[in-house]
């Protein structure tokens, strides 16, 4: 399968090296393998322009509020999130003066359709170990129903299946019963993509991007609590969210000014340093992804603010500019999501919108892993390895629920089935202590 | 050992009055991080991989750096050293107060020897501290020194992998391993080092039961195995047991039970990250005398008893407005103020 050393670009290997499996399925693949991967996804084309999709969505939302009525009331503590959605279906068009165009209100449609698939897949009652496996169903029907959509778009079909499958990796892992703010980046790669490929950027405006995030945020926060999804993977305290990134940057673009315009009129702005105080958030809390999102961590943290959440609080102590905090949410954004290894290994890349090729050279670039293992089909996980003692592995449904995951997380093989060794990734600095010292 | 590495009662118990009179608990000072930590490597040095205890005993699960949870451990079940104590691994990360915790672990360690029993987590290593929160928070805590990091993270090397519990009961912090069936290969591990990525070593720290399993199989975390009934009964048969004891799971309830408590997993940290609602556990384990009374469906084995608690209510005190947060804001004088009041190291990204 690998041609011979005449050939002349190094960059070919990977090309060849994907095997038929690529041609036939056309589905974006894993290309980042171990962290010495991160380098090369810097210089890809999938890194320049989900750059571009999140600076054109941060420069939209600048100034803007969420239309009224698109953010879900986030309940108090201990009322039941079940009964609240049934009585509280997600308002659409409730005022009429926001005129939506047609992309916005198909996305809207999808959404809530998702919605809809929650009430008709309602959460297992009885024992369960933490996750709730109802979710498990959830995602297989989601998957059933993104792969139907995006038709009526003008989309080609490589663009369609490569949309399809980020939409789909943006409600958390089916097999781990996790949502991390990696999924999160996949629906903003979702949006960008079909917007700039139906060149909807200019003709969307800020408040229907808000309002589709809003949307997307109510959906994901539904499946985050009636499926009990784990905090898995989170930094716990010391991370900035357990589960969000980008909505903090969002929505603090929000209360940013539009570059190159000055305000019209007066805007109420709260001061960055009164963000945590209670008559803030509940002015701001429909209106803001960022308060927004600081409510619901009060609504389903107990125990001190500071305590659970010292980042945030951090920030409301020591910055006092709406500036600041958003470039140095998007500073952090680039080292905590894009510069992290445990993240960014599931983000997967396409043909066209996101694809695996040097910005520059527009030539494929190479994987870790595609200089050592020649052609290893993603799909061969449906044939388990042979069992320690004989029979062949059952297919386990149910019980794998949600885990805190190995940062170096890759495929491997049970000992002893397969001959190739697994390799030792090089991210780890093997400190031998010196005894005795 | 150097003389200046001998620690004496009299300041251990100093170290934990520290810890426990205050609210909320007093930093060590790094040289006496320092020196706690020398001495407890010293002393595990000669510890087997898998130590022997007996009943009665109490097993501890995950903690996570929920300080406030271990104490309440202490209030339910009896403090050291009236009660004998195995912890399972999983102190540190996620939680507010991991410093504190490991600290107060290793003090109680040294005072108790015979009383604590540590055993080592999938946390208790440089990676995975590194991604999930106790290199952070010691940055935090210890105004941007890592030295404390570095002192535990050695520490953790030192660490056993298992326990026994009157032969019977093997302890550890994951599960089992498809290349290990018999102890004695534990044993015979140089466990002196960071958890690898593979081989029985890291696969006791990561591995999960699977209910639905008979075999092993890949584990979704990407370390370690999931194993399944079979494979449990297998390693009793071979190993003389009647139980694997182990926690590394999130419970509902603070504890799980598989194949007629074959295999019960613990779980020590309430309200898990301040919002997952959940229960947690110990396991009082009194005595292993099985010979008479085996039920067919039972939780536990005879002479043990799961004690199940909530969230300690210090956990939703105050503690900024006491101006009582260690490291951060924390300042509780006038001389401390300038060496305190600082804010955490990821601000640098918006100033």
């Amino acid at each position: 399968m690998l041609s011979t050393a005449c050939k002349p670009t190094p960059q070919l290997l990977s090309v060849t090296s994907m095997g038929t499996g690529y041609i036939r399925t056309k589905e974006p693949e894993k290309r980042i393998f171990d962290s010495s991967d991160l380098p090369a996804f810097r210089k890809s084309k999938a890194f320049e322009r989900l750059h571009f999709v999140i600076l054109s969505l941060v420069d939209a939302v600048k100034g803007k509020d969420v239309p009224e009525g698109f953010l879900k009331p986030l309940d108090p503590k201990g009322s039941s999130s079940e009964t609240n959605s049934q009585s509280q279906p997600p308002i659409h068009g409730k005022h009429t003066e926001l005129k939506l165009s047609q992309i916005t209100k198909n996305i809207l449609a999808i959404l809530t359709r998702l919605d809809q698939l929650i009430d008709e897949t309602p959460p297992i009652t009885g024992p369960r170990r933490f996750g709730n496996m109802a979710c498990r169903d959830w995602h297989s029907k989601s998957e059933v129903f993104i792969a139907s959509i995006l038709n009526d778009q003008n989309l080609s079909e490589d663009d369609r299946i490569e949309l399809c499958f980020y939409l789909r990796e943006s409600f958390g892992s089916k097999v781990r019963l996790d949502y991390g703010s990696g999924h999160e980046l996949n629906f903003v790669a979702f949006l960008g993509g079909l917007l700039t490929q139906g060149n909807h950027f200019g003709a969307i405006d800020g408040d229907e991007i808000l309002v589709i995030f809003a949307t997307y945020y109510n959906l994901v926060r539904r499946l985050i609590l009636d499926y009990s999804l784990e905090p898995a993977g989170s930094h716990g305290v010391w991370g900035l969210d357990d589960h969000f990134h980008f909505i903090y940057i969002l929505g603090a673009a929000q209360f940013n000014v539009p570059d190159g315009k000055r305000a019209d009129g007066y805007r109420f702005v709260p001061p960055v340093l009164q963000v945590l105080n209670d008559q803030t958030i509940e002015m701001c809390k429909y209106s803001n992804l960022y308060v927004n999102a600081i409510a619901f961590i009060f609504r389903i943290k107990q125990g001190p603010f500071n305590e659970h959440s010292p980042i945030l609080f951090d920030i409301h102590r020591s910055v006092s500019l709406w500036t600041k905090v958003l470039s140095g949410l998007q500073k952090m954004y680039e080292v905590e999501v894009f510069g992290k290894f445990p993240v960014v290994q599931h983000f997967y890349f396409g043909r066209n919108l996101y694809a695996w090729v040097d910005a520059v050279t527009n030539q494929p670039l190479a994987t870790a892993i595609a200089a050592r293992t020649d052609s290893e089909s993603e799909s061969s996980q449906e044939t388990l390895p042979g069992m320690l003692n004989g029979t062949q592995g059952l297919k386990t449904t149910s019980q794998n629920i949600s885990l805190t995951g190995a940062p170096w997380a890759m495929k491997r093989q049970i000992p002893g089935t397969d001959s190739r060794s697994v390799r030792l990734p090089a991210l780890l600095a093997r400190k031998r202590p010196e005894r005795g010292d | 050992m150097t003389v200046s590495f001998l620690v004496p009662t009299l300041d251990l118990d100093y170290c934990l009055e520290q810890l426990l009179d205050h609210k909320p608990p007093r930093l060590l000072p790094e040289d006496t991080v320092h020196q706690l930590c020398h001495l407890l490597k010293t002393q595990l040095l000669s510890a087997p991989n898998i130590i022997s205890l007996a009943t009665p005993c109490t097993v501890v699960g995950d903690i996570h750096g929920q300080y406030h949870d271990l104490l309440e451990i202490f209030r339910i079940g009896g403090a050291p050293p009236t009660t004998n104590y195995v912890f399972l691994g999983d102190y540190v990360d996620r939680g507010y107060y991991s410093v504190e915790t490991i600290t107060l672990l290793v003090a109680l360690k040294l005072r108790y020897p015979s009383r604590v029993a540590l055993i080592r987590g999938n946390h208790e290593s440089r990676t995975i501290t590194t991604n999930y929160g106790f290199y952070t928070e010691v940055l935090n805590k210890y105004s941007g020194s890592l030295k404390v990091w570095n002192y535990f993270t050695d520490l953790f090397d030192y660490l056993p992998l298992g326990a026994t519990i009157d032969g019977t009961i093997f302890a550890t912090h994951g599960g089992l391993s498809p290349s290990c069936q018999k102890l004695d290969q534990v044993r015979v591990i140089d466990r002196f080092k960071e958890i690898p990525h593979d081989g029985v070593m890291a696969d006791l720290v990561w591995s999960d039961p699977d209910p639905d399993i008979t075999d092993f199989k890949l584990s979704p975390r990407g370390a370690g195995y999931l194993f399944g009934r079979d494979v449990m009964d297998k390693f009793c048969h071979e190993n003389d047991l009647v139980q694997l004891v182990r926690a590394h799971q999130l419970c509902n309830e603070g504890f799980v039970s598989y194949w007629n408590g074959k295999c019960l997993t613990i779980w020590s940290a309430p309200n898990y990250c301040y919002r997952c609602g959940n229960l947690a556990s110990v396991l009082e384990i009194s005595h292993s005398n099985y010979a008479l009374k085996e039920r067919k469906d039972q939780t536990f084995l005879p002479g043990q008893y799961c004690n199940v608690f909530d969230a300690s209510p210090e956990n939703t005190e105050d503690t900024h407005e006491g101006r009582s947060v260690n490291g951060i804001g924390g300042a509780t004088d006038i001389l401390t103020t300038s060496l305190y009041e600082r804010p955490g190291r990821h601000v640098e990204y918006f100033l």
